[in-house]
């Protein structure tokens, strides 16, 4: 477990902290389709 | 509709700006200067967070995300109001990668770290069980106590003869840059910038105009602790020993001795720290409930709030191997990358859009 | 679901509040009372452990001149590359896991404190167990020895050793004061002397009892020590360092005013060290107010008068003075500034210390030395006309 990347680990973010930015943007994306699927429950 | 008393809010967001600097330091770099960095950051985080309360007027009553929904519509705002989600996430998961390290450092040595942390975890599941108000009620509760317990450290420390007030001097003797440096953008983001998760709160609050001014004044007597505490330290350790320690609070508490009896008190300081986090911890799950149940439209917070501290416990655990780069990703990549576009970069381009649509909605009425 | 909750979150917590996966019970640790570091001729490392007995520590007020059985202190010591290799071969021969909080004194031999010292203070800042509060001590031969002394009024060598340490005779240095001497910039770093010496000067008895003395101190430049200080050049030190905070000054009175000597306490002392700039050199300017009682009189000056006792403050002024530059004496001698004149400057003008900060410890030699003292006999003990004979 301990060599792998994990997006939000800090090996990732001090190496390549530009792709912890994107894994946020990215988890947000994800979950607004969440929210879009939902709408209608509203 | 739960609500909040000022008071409440008050001690609430006391202890969450307390945070971790207990245990870590507060502007630490900037050795002996290190309260001039935090009266600094003190005002600045006051200016921000008075940002931050100005949003919240000119929304009227809306938490922060329902902010970006209600002026960007659902394309772009949702997308943005779930950035924060993931943003308290991190944070979250964050505090308990710190506790992870911090308890096998100090206090239990030999106890697997999944295992405190699960206890810990435990705990705050069953806050996140009971609500909001009661975690208000006891913030509440325990602010007298905690205070109280800090005026002890202080006399411990003045009566066990391991103070030196020339420690401080000569004040400013390694230029300003160094100070100025300490304090943006780390010092100021850490506790003040982090106080926008309440913005998650504030419509809950009984009088909301003034808990705006509640909200900024606990920022100077935050302000206000750290730097004692910040005096504390530097006067006791010493600028060079300062640096270099990783848990200052602690160095200190192990100099206490009274009478040759009293002796050992870093006990004392874990203590405030545990407290402290686990405030910050549980505002920052509450903040995500909170977002999630909005967000994705579900009625029951129960639903989310195990999955969602399952989740949390496994990204903290894994979220750092060693301490080193734990902290370095803390104090600079996390800022640059994450909290200042999030807390300083959106909140500031929000402003115009909110200001001319709560026009907007004045006009029409 | 929500009604068994708590009742399942408190049994899981109460299991593991109490903390018992990390227990450490009192008899699976070997408490350390202190420690001698000592540099071997190989190179290697030589680290001392006084380990306190628990069985016994607790009979306080049974000292004797019994041996080992009355003894609680026992002395383990082994070598290692680094501080902590040692500690791990001592450990192999210990039943018990080595404890460290509850260290008092770190003890190091001339061996180590020439070579290079900072890099074995590391170990203590660094541990995290380590106890900030030690007093560091040098000595000039084993540190072992030290260890190794058999205490008469307590119990253990270590707490004999705090209690010397606070009686304020001599110089004391915690272990975080020590540290923040090499890193404060404008300091040299010191520590007393501690040494096994007869109790008893020059008796004819045949049993050796010995005693700890505090004799003076090590000063360091940099790194290493340099030097050593006798007690009269330390007493000069405490003045300067407005450390001092007990003891007892003894002045000649001259023939021509009677002769005999005169002693006296001090009861309260303020120094106060300035520095300040001249042509390229600088003045040190040492003011030193103090209160005295005077303890003895063998002279036949009689304390009742006025002019008497301004006399005897004159006479005590000069010694104070004296002492004081002898000690600043030493540091130009030995050229490392451990009085801390740098760090003042720094604390005053910070922009005149930069400048000439390289070369300082060579520069001290061109320093001037300003010394005033200010003594105010106070008390004069419990009768005012000395004892003489009959005129």
């Amino acid at each position: 477990m301990k060599d792998v990347l994990w997006p939000w680990g800090a090996q990732m973010f001090v190496h390549y902290p530009w792709v912890v930015s994107m894994a946020f943007g990215a988890a947000a994306l994800l979950l607004s389709c969440l929210t879009w699927i939902r709408w209608n429950k509203k | 509709m739960t609500k909040i008393s000022l008071y409440q809010l008050f001690c609430g967001i006391l202890f969450f700006q307390q945070g971790t600097t207990i245990i870590f330091g507060f502007s630490s770099g900037a050795g002996r200067d290190a309260w001039i960095c935090t009266l600094l950051s003190t005002a600045f985080g006051a200016c921000l967070v008075y940002l931050f309360t100005v949003l919240m007027r000119l929304q009227d009553g809306l938490m922060l995300t329902e902010w970006f929904p209600a002026l960007f519509g659902r394309y772009v705002g949702v997308p943005i109001a779930w950035l924060y989600f993931v943003l308290f996430f991190y944070d979250a998961s964050r505090i308990i990668a710190d506790l992870k390290f911090t308890i096998n450092m100090i206090m239990l040595p030999d106890t697997p770290e999944w295992a405190v942390l699960a206890m810990f975890m435990l705990v705050a599941v069953y806050m996140l069980f009971n609500g909001i108000e009661v975690l208000f009620r006891i913030a509440g509760i325990l602010v007298p106590i905690v205070t109280a317990l800090y005026a002890l450290q202080i006399i411990l420390l003045l009566s066990s003869g391991t103070m030196h007030a020339d420690f401080l001097l000569p004040v400013a003797g390694e230029g300003w840059a160094r100070i100025w440096r300490n304090v943006w953008p780390l010092s100021v983001m850490q506790s003040f910038g982090e106080t926008l998760l309440f913005a998650m709160f504030w419509p809950l609050v009984v009088n909301r105009r003034k808990a705006a001014k509640v909200s900024v004044s606990v920022v100077f007597c935050s302000g206000l602790f750290l730097t004692v505490l910040n005096l504390l330290i530097i006067t006791t350790l010493g600028e060079g020993v300062y640096k270099r320690s990783i848990y200052p609070t602690i160095s200190m508490l192990r100099l206490i001795s009274v009478g040759d009896f009293i002796e050992n008190l870093d006990a004392l300081g874990l203590m405030f720290f545990i407290v402290t986090t686990f405030f910050k911890l549980s505002f920052y799950m509450f903040g995500c409930v909170f977002a999630f149940r909005q967000l994705a439209f579900v009625k029951n917070d129960r639903r989310i709030i195990v999955p969602l501290a399952a989740v949390s416990y496994c990204v903290g655990i894994t979220m750092s191997n060693d301490i080193v780069e734990h902290i370095q990703s803390g104090f600079e990549e996390l800022q640059y990358y994450v909290w200042i576009p999030l807390m300083i970069g959106i909140p500031v381009l929000l402003l115009p859009f909110a200001w001319k649509k709560s026009k907007k909605l004045k006009e029409g009425t | 679901m929500a009604k068994s909750a708590p009742v399942i979150a408190v049994i899981a917590l109460a299991c593991l509040l109490t903390g018992c996966w990390s227990r450490t019970e009192v008899n699976d640790i070997a408490i350390v009372t202190a420690t001698g570091l000592d540099r071997l001729k190989s190179g290697r490392l030589k680290v001392s452990l006084l380990l306190a007995v628990p069985r016994t520590v607790g009979n306080t007020g049974q000292g004797g001149g019994g041996e080992l059985e009355q003894t609680s202190g026992w002395v383990v010591s082994d070598e290692g590359e680094t501080i902590m290799d040692a500690f791990r071969n001592i450990q192999k021969k210990l039943p018990r896991n080595i404890f460290y909080p509850h260290n008092r004194a770190i003890v190091i031999g001339e061996s180590l404190a020439k070579s290079d010292i900072l890099a074995i203070l590391d170990f203590f800042q660094r541990s995290r167990q380590t106890q900030m509060r030690s007093y560091v001590l040098f000595t000039k031969k084993e540190a072992a020895d030290i260890l190794r002394f058999k205490p008469k009024f307590e119990k253990l060598t270590a707490e004999i050793i705090k209690e010397e340490m606070k009686t304020g005779v001599n110089v004391h240095v915690r272990l975080n004061e020590f540290i923040n001497m090499f890193l404060e910039t404008g300091r040299e770093a010191y520590a007393p002397r501690i040494e096994v010496v007869p109790a008893e000067v020059k008796s004819a008895s045949k049993e050796k009892l010995t005693s700890l003395k505090l004799t003076g101190m090590g000063v360091m430049r940099g790194n290493r020590l340099i030097g050593w200080l006798n007690a009269e050049e330390t007493r000069g030190v405490l003045w300067l360092r407005d450390e001092m905070e007990e003891g007892v000054i003894t002045v000649d009175i001259p023939d021509e005013r009677g002769g005999g000597k005169i002693s006296g306490e001090v009861q309260k002392a303020r120094s106060r060290l300035k520095v300040r700039r001249a042509g390229q050199s600088f003045i040190v300017d040492v003011r030193v107010e103090t209160e005295l009682d005077i303890y003895e009189n063998q002279s036949p000056l009689s304390l009742k008068e006025l002019n008497n006792l301004t006399y005897v403050e004159s006479l005590f002024k000069h010694d104070i003075e004296n002492r004081i530059l002898t000690a600043c004496r030493k540091a130009q001698q030995y050229e490392t500034d451990f009085i801390g004149i740098g760090r003042s400057l720094y604390m005053t003008h910070p922009g005149q210390w930069k400048q000439h900060r390289s070369g300082w410890n060579e520069s001290l030699r061109t320093f001037d030395f300003q010394v005033g003292a200010n003594v105010h006999i106070v008390r004069v003990g419990m009768i005012n006309e000395p004892i003489t004979e009959r005129e």
